[in-house]
C-alpha cells in the first residue's frame, strides 16, 4: 500500500534528526517516480551498494529505473546503503531496509535487482541484503522472498557472490530486464515454487542463474569444468548489447537530487564501447564494439535533460569523449547553446592528447576546472605493452597545450605493477613529471602562479575477460617496496596520491575469484566489513583473517599466473571477445605490438560483432568494416 | 516560500541549488554574477537550520529581464520539488540592498515533546532563571576547543505555552550579522540548564516569520523597499 502523508513522514523519522545528511533517506526528489503500488503487478527495488551520493551518479541506474518504470505494470524505487551512522540506528531499533520512493520494505518487493559496479562493494551487497531482512543465500530464499538480481561490470564474473544471488544480467540491461520482469509476472500468476522461476530465468539469453551450474575443481584448486546441472539451461551464457542506443527510450527525466552527487550535472551518453584497446581495462572488453549517438540526438537530449532537471552542467558521457566522431562540432553547438543560460558542457574522460586539450578549451570558456591525464604508464615500452596507444610527443604537446591555454591544475593517473614492469618504468614516471613541471616553466618563463600538479598512482589489478587475466598481480611487498620506490622520486610539491596496496590485492582477489570465495566474503561481512571501497573503512586484517578462517590463500588468487590452458570460474560468461583473441593480445603485450583501434584501421579480429552480430555505429570513415 | 514536511530536511545549501534548478527549469532570466565562474543572483534572507519547517523564507531573484509577477509566480510555483512551496512574490527594486543585510529578527514556534508535567515546570524555571540572572552563556564546542556565546542579547522575546503533549514556544531571535544563536541550541541548552533529557526528535522548529524589528516597529521584508 502506498502511504498517504509519504510527503510528510519517512519510516525512519525517529532517526533522521540524528544523522549525517538525512536528505540521502528521504526520496521524494524532483522527478521521481511514485506508483500506486495498487496498480502495479511488479515491485522492483533497483539497489545500489554505496552510499546514494555514489548511487545516484550512475548512469545506467537511471536509465533502468526509467526503462522499467516506462511499464504499467511496474513500480520500480530505489535502495541505497545506510551511510555507518544510520545503520546504527536502524539497526538499534530493528528497522529494516525500505525504498525511497514508498518508504516499503525492500522485503516486500518482487524483485530487487543490484548494480554490481565494483569488487569492493560485496561486503556492501551482503549487508544490503541483510539489512533488508533478506536471507543472504539464494538457497535459503522461498517463493515468499523477493528474487535477487544483479547485473554491471562485476556480473561477467559473480562467482564470489553466486551463493549469494539467484541470478545475473550480462550486458546492457535495456531491453533484458523487460524479459526477466516478463519471465516473473507469468511465473507469479502460474502459482508455482522458486525453482521453476529460475528455470524460466535461465532460458533468457544473457541470464545466467549460478545455482543451475555446477563447478568441478581439479585437485590443485583450479577450475576443471563450470557445467549446466539439468537439461535446458545452456553451457554459456553470452551478453547482451543493444544494437544501437537510439533503439530505446532515453531517461530524459532524471531525477534530481537535493545532494550534492558524485556526478552532479545531467549526463547525456554519447557512445557506448570503446575499442581503443588498452589491455589492462575490462570496460574496453565488455562494452565493445562502440556504438554512437547521432550527433542531432546528442544535442536534443542535451537540451531536454536541462529543461527538465534544471542542472547547469551537462556531462558528455562516455569511455573516451575525443573518439566520439562529431565531437568538435557537438561540443561547439552545445557551449554556444548554454552560454546565455549559465549551463556548461564537461568532457570526462579525455585522452591525452593536444587535440582533447584543444576540446576542453573550447567548452571550458566559462569555468576552467583542472585537466586530468591518464598515461598509465611511464615509458613509451611500457605503454606499448599495455597498448596505451599515447606518445611521450602526444603528451607533451598535450600539456603544452594546456599550459598555453592557461590551465595550472593538472592531475596525471599511473599505475604501477602493470606486466613487464620493472624500476626503469617507474624512474619514467618520475621523469615524466619532471617534464611536466619544466614544460610548464617553459610555457610561463619561470614567471605565472604555481603549477598544481597532481599525480595518483593505483596498482594494477588484473580483471577478468581482459589480455591480462592470466598475469598475477605484483606481490603486496612487491607493490609497497615500488611505491616507496616512486615516493621517494617525486618531488615533494607534487601531491602524490596512493590506492591503498592492500585494498587492491583483496580487490585482485576477488576480481578472479570463484564460488569458494563466498565463505570469506561471509566472515569478513561478520566482522564487520562494509564501504570497503571507502579506504578509511576498509580493513585488511580483517580480510586477511577471514581468508585464513575459510581456508583460503588470497595470493593464489591474486598472484599467480594461470597457464594459457586453465580453465577460468568465467570462462562460461561470454563477452563476445573471444578467449584466443585475449591471449594473441597477451602475447603481443609481450613483445610490445600495438593492437590498432578498429574504427580507424582493419578488423584485429576481437570476435565480438560475429558473437553478438552487431557492428560498430559511428561516423569515423574506416568504421563498419565488421570484426 | 514554504518548507514543509520531508523538505525540512533539505540543508540551505542544497536548498539553494535545489531553487537554482528550479528556476532554470521554469525559464526564468536570472540574471547572473560576473566573472569566472557565473551564478544565478539569488540569495536567501537568512538560512534555516536542517530539520526546521517554514513558512517565512524569503529570497531575492535578480533577473536579466523584467516579468510580471503573476507569470514568475506560475512559473516557479509548478516547477519547485514536493515540501517546498511558493507563497507570494513581489516585484522589488533591482538596486535595493540585500535582505539578508536588512532583515534583523526570526520568529520560531518550537514545540517540545515533554509529557512529563514536571519536566515542563522545570523548562519553564529554567528560563526564568536564565532571563534574569547574569548567565544564559551558552557553550560552543568546535574542533575540541569549548567557546561561550552569551545569548541574553541575541533572544529577542520566549512565551512559553503549554501544549497537548508538552510545551509550545513562541521564540523570537535577533539576527545579528556578528553571530547568531540557533533556536533548537537555544531549546536545547534550557533543557539542560532544567536537567531534562530532550532527544533530537522531541524539538520541532518552525519558523514563522522574518522581520526587520526598530523599537516597537515590526516590518515584513519586502515592507522595507
Amino acid at each position: 500500500m502506498l502511504p498517504d502523508n509519504r510527503s510528510e513522514a519517512t519510516p525512519y523519522d525517529d532517526i533522521l534528526p540524528r544523522v549525517t545528511r538525512p536528505a540521502r533517506y528521504l526520496g521524494g526528489e524532483w522527478n521521481a517516480v511514485r506508483k500506486d503500488h495498487r496498480s502495479v503487478e511488479v515491485l522492483f527495488a533497483l539497489a545500489f551498494p554505496e552510499i546514494y551520493e555514489v548511487g545516484m551518479s550512475h548512469l545506467g541506474s537511471m536509465i533502468l529505473y526509467h526503462e522499467l518504470n516506462l511499464r504499467p505494470d511496474v513500480a520500480c524505487e530505489r535502495v541505497f546503503c545506510p551511510w555507518i551512522d544510520m545503520e546504527e540506528e536502524m539497526r538499534r531499533r530493528g528497522l529494516g531496509l525500505h525504498a525511497l520512493e514508498s518508504g516499503r520494505p525492500v522485503a516486500e518487493f518482487d524483485i530487487v535487482g543490484i548494480s554490481l559496479q565494483y569488487e569492493m562493494n560485496y561486503s556492501n551487497v551482503l549487508n544490503l541484503l541483510d539489512l533488508a531482512g533478506l536471507p543472504l543465500r539464494a538457497d535459503r530464499r522461498d517463493a515468499g522472498h523477493p528474487l535477487v538480481l544483479a547485473g554491471g561490470p562485476c556480473a561477467f564474473n559473480p562467482e564470489p557472490l553466486a551463493d549469494y544471488l539467484d541470478a545475473v544480467v550480462l550486458g546492457e540491461g535495456e531491453e533484458v530486464v523487460h524479459e526477466v520482469v516478463d519471465a516473473f509476472r507469468r511465473w507469479k500468476r502460474a502459482g508455482k515454487g522458486r525453482d521453476a522461476l529460475l528455470r524460466s530465468l535461465a532460458e533468457i539469453p544473457g541470464v545466467y542463474v549460478p545455482s543451475l551450474y555446477q563447478v568441478d575443481y581439479h585437485p590443485d584448486g583450479t577450475v576443471a569444468e563450470v557445467s549446466p546441472k539439468i537439461a535446458g539451461v545452456p553451457p554459456r551464457v553470452v551478453r547482451r548489447a543493444l544494437p544501437r542506443l537510439d533503439d530505446r527510450d532515453y531517461p530524459t527525466r532524471p531525477i534530481v537530487p537535493y545532494l550534492e552527487t558524485v556526478h552532479d550535472r545531467a549526463m547525456v551518453e554519447i557512445f557506448r564501447g570503446c575499442t581503443r584497446g588498452c589491455r589492462f581495462c575490462q570496460a574496453g572488453i565488455i562494452y565493445r564494439p562502440v556504438r554512437e549517438r547521432p550527433a542531432d540526438r546528442v544535442q536534443e537530449l542535451a537540451r531536454e535533460l536541462v529543461g527538465a532537471t534544471g542542472h547547469q552542467e551537462v556531462s558528455l558521457a562516455s569511455l573516451s569523449a575525443s573518439d566520439y566522431s562529431a565531437i568538435e562540432e557537438v561540443a561547439r553547438r552545445l557551449v554556444d547553446e548554454g552560454v546565455g543560460l549559465g549551463v556548461g558542457i564537461s568532457l570526462p574522460s579525455l585522452r591525452s592528447d593536444a587535440f582533447s586539450v584543444e576540446l576542453a578549451h573550447q567548452v571550458q570558456r566559462v569555468r576552467k576546472t583542472g585537466l586530468t591525464f591518464a598515461p598509465e604508464a611511464g615509458t613509451q615500452r611500457l605503454r606499448d605493452v599495455i597498448n596505451k596507444q599515447i606518445t611521450s610527443d602526444d603528451l607533451r604537446a598535450a600539456v603544452e597545450s594546456a599550459f598555453r591555454n592557461g590551465w595550472r591544475t593538472l592531475k596525471l593517473y599511473f599505475m604501477i605493477g602493470l606486466p613487464t614492469e620493472d624500476y626503469p618504468d617507474l624512474d619514467g614516471i618520475a621523469e615524466l613529471v619532471r617534464e611536466v613541471e619544466a614544460a610548464y616553466r617553459t610555457v610561463k618563463r619561470g614567471g605565472g602562479p604555481p603549477l598544481k600538479l597532481s599525480v595518483s598512482v593505483a596498482p594494477f589489478v588484473p580483471k577478468p575477460h581482459t589480455p591480462f587475466q592470466w598475469e598475477p598481480q605484483l606481490l603486496l611487498e612487491e607493490l609497497r617496496k615500488r611505491q616507496e620506490y616512486l615516493r621517494r622520486r617525486i618531488p615533494r610539491r607534487v601531491r602524490l596520491s596512493w590506492h591503498d596496496p592492500e585494498l587492491s590485492f583483496v580487490e585482485a582477489v576477488f576480481a578472479r575469484g570463484d564460488r569458494r570465495l563466498a565463505r570469506a566474503l561471509e566472515i569478513a561481512w561478520e566482522g564487520g566489513a562494509k564501504f570497503d571501497s571507502w579506504s578509511e573503512h576498509f580493513s585488511y586484517r580483517r580480510w586477511m583473517d577471514a581468508f585464513a578462517a575459510a581456508g583460503h590463500d588470497p595470493r593464489w588468487y591474486a598472484n599467480r599466473e594461470r597457464p594459457r590452458e586453465e580453465v577460468f570460474p568465467w570462462d562460461h560468461l561470454e563477452t563476445g571477445v573471444s578467449k584466443d583473441y585475449l591471449w594473441q593480445e597477451r602475447r603481443r603485450a609481450w613483445k610490445g605490438e600495438l593492437t590498432a583501434d578498429c574504427r580507424f584501421a582493419a578488423c584485429p579480429g576481437c570476435g565480438v560483432c560475429d558473437r553478438l552480430g552487431l557492428s560498430p555505429v559511428t561516423g569515423h570513415a574506416a568504421a563498419g568494416e565488421g570484426s | 516560500m514554504a518548507k514543509k514536511g520531508l523538505a525540512r530536511w533539505i540543508s540551505h545549501l542544497d536548498l539553494v541549488r535545489a531553487l537554482e534548478r528550479a528556476l532554470r527549469r521554469a525559464r526564468i532570466p536570472v540574471a547572473l554574477s560576473r566573472g569566472h565562474n557565473p551564478l544565478p543572483r539569488v540569495s536567501f534572507a537568512s538560512a534555516l537550520g536542517l530539520g526546521a519547517t517554514s513558512e517565512a523564507e524569503y529570497f531575492d531573484v535578480e533577473l536579466s529581464r523584467r516579468m510580471p509577477v503573476s507569470a514568475f509566480t506560475v512559473a516557479l510555483a509548478s516547477q519547485l520539488p514536493e515540501g517546498l512551496e511558493l507563497l507570494e512574490a513581489r516585484e522589488v527594486p533591482a538596486t535595493s540592498p540585500s535582505l539578508g543585510a536588512r532583515v534583523n529578527l526570526a520568529a520560531y514556534r518550537v514545540t517540545l515533546a515533554l509529557s512529563d508535567s514536571g519536566a515542563r515546570e522545570a523548562f519553564r524555571a529554567a528560563w526564568t532563571r536564565a532571563r534574569t540572572a547574569e548567565g544564559l552563556v551558552i557553550p560552543r564546542h568546535r574542533e575540541g576547543r569549548v567557546r561561550f556565546l552569551d545569548a541574553r542579547p541575541l533572544v529577542h522575546s520566549l512565551a512559553i505555552a503549554e501544549s497537548p503533549d508538552g510545551l509550545e514556544l513562541r521564540l523570537d531571535l535577533v539576527l545579528d550579522p556578528r553571530g547568531t544563536v540557533r533556536p533548537e541550541e537555544f531549546v536545547a541548552f534550557l533543557a539542560q540548564e532544567a536537567g531534562i533529557d530532550l532527544p533530537p526528535d522531541a524539538i520541532r522548529v518552525h519558523r514563522t516569520g522574518l522581520f526587520r524589528q526598530e523599537g516597537e516597529r515590526r516590518r515584513l521584508p519586502w515592507e522595507l523597499y
